[in-house]
């Protein structure tokens, strides 16, 4: 097919010219992640099984339970499979990797009765087994007195003829999810061609001034956040975390590995998914996820990576970090990367946030 | 603005070492998925390029394998993760500000021998391009192993900032100008007689 170009221009071959199959019609911008299925509990359940899922090559699952009836791990299903046909490689805050084989779900450990948040995509080639990558967070007790707790998981469903038709996420146990807890599933493929995006754009603001604080300002209020942020310093180092609706209290928690070191944990703090083992005058840049129910506390998964010294000679570092704000009557409506450090952010620093209820 | 496709997604229809994208549109913020199916032992190798692909030494690269501890690799000519036999699924994020160091961020799962007897293996992963002149509009998955990525390996990239738009039916106006490849002609088309006409 032609090449659609700038000013009345098109790039082809001889045979694209002579016959009208040559001209494609003109790409359209589309094919973001879309909304597949979602189950919202309406009482409390083992299981929240979101069905009917149209065949996407790519799929991405955000699962928060709003509280367990007792601490239990978590696991996800595919298609209501219950035989022993998964395996799972997982570690919990930031331990050794340990491994399950011949289960019947692909499990991510997590504790405690209080609410789950977790992140996942998935592989969804027919033909091939399916492979799964998670992340989660536990708030455990409530208040910004206790650190949360984390779990990073991959999995796989030997299944190498049906595509994922439906998702399940279980507890391990007898215990179930209470009222509320949700799944939403979105699905990517190459063929797509909707417009209908399940995260739409609240925020993009670039600092004009440096300064300590970028701030997307007011945005809408939607249960789930998806923040990405690009830091740069002047002046001296930066050290950055993320504060919402502009609480600079003691109410933040968080835990948190640096270039894969033993987990740290920091409570009553000021801020979320603080980098302060990045202090540095190096750019970095921050993938963040974010359950966002007033009456919950706020729960993050944030990961970042830090540039270095510039140069390919020097290796960038890393940091994963959950986070939770222990603010149980507000929805977030503002986002602050905020500067702990003595230099500024430099004008350039970006902030966007998308969203989606 | 909006999350959506960007650029030509690649998916193999025939076995080879190189997925690529090539006209993407530079947005800051991107989302790269990979699904490699394996023909022998392949790798997953990032590279990016401003209108041709930087095979330079010019990456560097962190990743924790299994869980156990960083390591690091620089100057290299590809931002190398694992190697394995078997398909393997990566999602990064990755930010392209043409003048600052492009830095990637994601992680890997290998599927590893078929079967629920067997646990798959997982990368957590960043690196960087450290080009600090172009935003990159090309980018490539390639590998440096033996085998071969195998069909159906698929490379697909979202960006943050487009703007979404329908799909438009193709008009060939009156004036159009046709950029022949396997000539190297230049032809104007004239609506009212449906010819081309070289110049």
């Amino acid at each position: 097919m032609v090449d659609w170009l700038a000013g009345n221009r098109v790039r082809g071959t001889s045979a694209e010219r002579t016959t009208s199959a040559g001209f494609n019609d003109v790409a359209a911008i589309s094919g973001g992640w879309v909304e597949l299925g979602r189950t919202t509990l309406g009482s409390a359940n083992a299981t929240i099984d979101v069905t009917s899922l149209a065949d996407k090559r790519y799929l991405m699952m955000l699962c928060t339970s709003t509280g367990q009836s007792a601490g239990a791990n978590t696991g996800s299903q595919f298609n209501a499979d219950t035989g022993s046909s998964y395996s799972t490689r997982r570690s919990n805050n930031g331990g050794a990797d340990y491994t399950d084989i011949n289960f019947s779900d692909m499990e991510a450990a997590s504790t405690g009765t209080t609410p789950y948040f977790q992140v996942a995509y998935a592989s969804n080639l027919a033909s091939k087994e399916k492979l799964l990558q998670s992340w989660l967070i536990a708030q455990t007790t409530a208040g910004a007195g206790t650190a949360p707790f984390r779990n990073e998981s991959v999995g796989k469903w030997a299944n190498t003829s049906n595509a994922v038709s439906s998702y399940q996420w279980i507890t391990s146990t007898s215990a179930t999810f209470d009222s509320g807890s949700e799944v939403v599933v979105l699905g990517w493929d190459p063929a797509d061609t909707h417009t209908t995006n399940f995260w739409e754009e609240l925020a993009s603001v670039e600092l004009g001034v440096a300064g300590n604080d970028l701030s997307s300002g007011t945005i809408s209020a939607k249960k789930y956040l998806w923040v990405q942020a690009y830091a740069k310093a002047t002046g001296g180092n930066i050290n950055n975390g993320f504060r919402f609706n502009s609480d600079t209290g003691s109410n933040y928690a968080n835990r948190r590995s640096v270039d894969g070191a033993t987990d740290a944990t920091q409570i009553n703090t000021s801020s979320a998914c603080d980098d302060a083992n990045l202090d540095s005058a190096y750019e970095r840049f921050y993938n963040m996820f974010i359950v966002n129910n007033s009456s919950n506390e706020k729960l993050s998964i944030c990961h970042v990576v830090q540039q270095n010294a510039s140069g390919a000679a020097n290796a960038p570092r890393r940091g994963e970090y959950v986070g939770k704000w222990a603010n149980t009557s507000n929805q977030i409506t503002d986002i602050t990367l905020h500067n702990f450090s003595g230099g500024n952010l430099d004008t350039g620093s970006i902030i966007k946030v998308w969203g989606s209820d | 603005m909006a999350w959506s496709k960007n650029g030509t997604p690649d998916t193999l229809t025939t076995s080879g070492d190189t997925l690529t994208i090539s006209d993407l549109t530079s947005t800051k913020f991107n989302v790269v998925l990979t699904y490699l199916t394996a023909s022998g032992q392949i790798q997953t190798g990032y590279r990016f390029g401003k209108t041709t692909i930087d095979t330079g030494s010019n990456y560097a690269r962190r990743r924790s394998y299994q869980g156990t501890a960083d390591s690091t690799s620089v100057s290299q000519s590809a931002l190398n993760y694992f190697d394995a036999a078997n398909p393997i699924f990566s999602v990064v994020y990755v930010v392209n500000i043409s003048s600052e160091e492009k830095l990637l961020m994601g992680s890997l799962i290998g599927q590893r021998s078929a079967g629920a007897a067997n646990a798959p293996s997982r990368d957590e992963i960043t690196g960087k391009w450290a080009n600090t002149s172009n935003q990159f509009d090309n980018i490539q998955n390639f590998n440096a192993q033996t085998g071969d990525y195998n069909t159906d390996s698929n490379l697909s990239a979202l960006g943050s900032d487009m703007t979404p738009a329908a799909v438009v039916p193709a008009t060939i106006l009156d004036g159009l100008i046709f950029e022949e490849t396997d000539t190297n002609k230049h032809y104007i088309y004239t609506a009212s007689t449906d010819t081309w006409t070289e110049i």
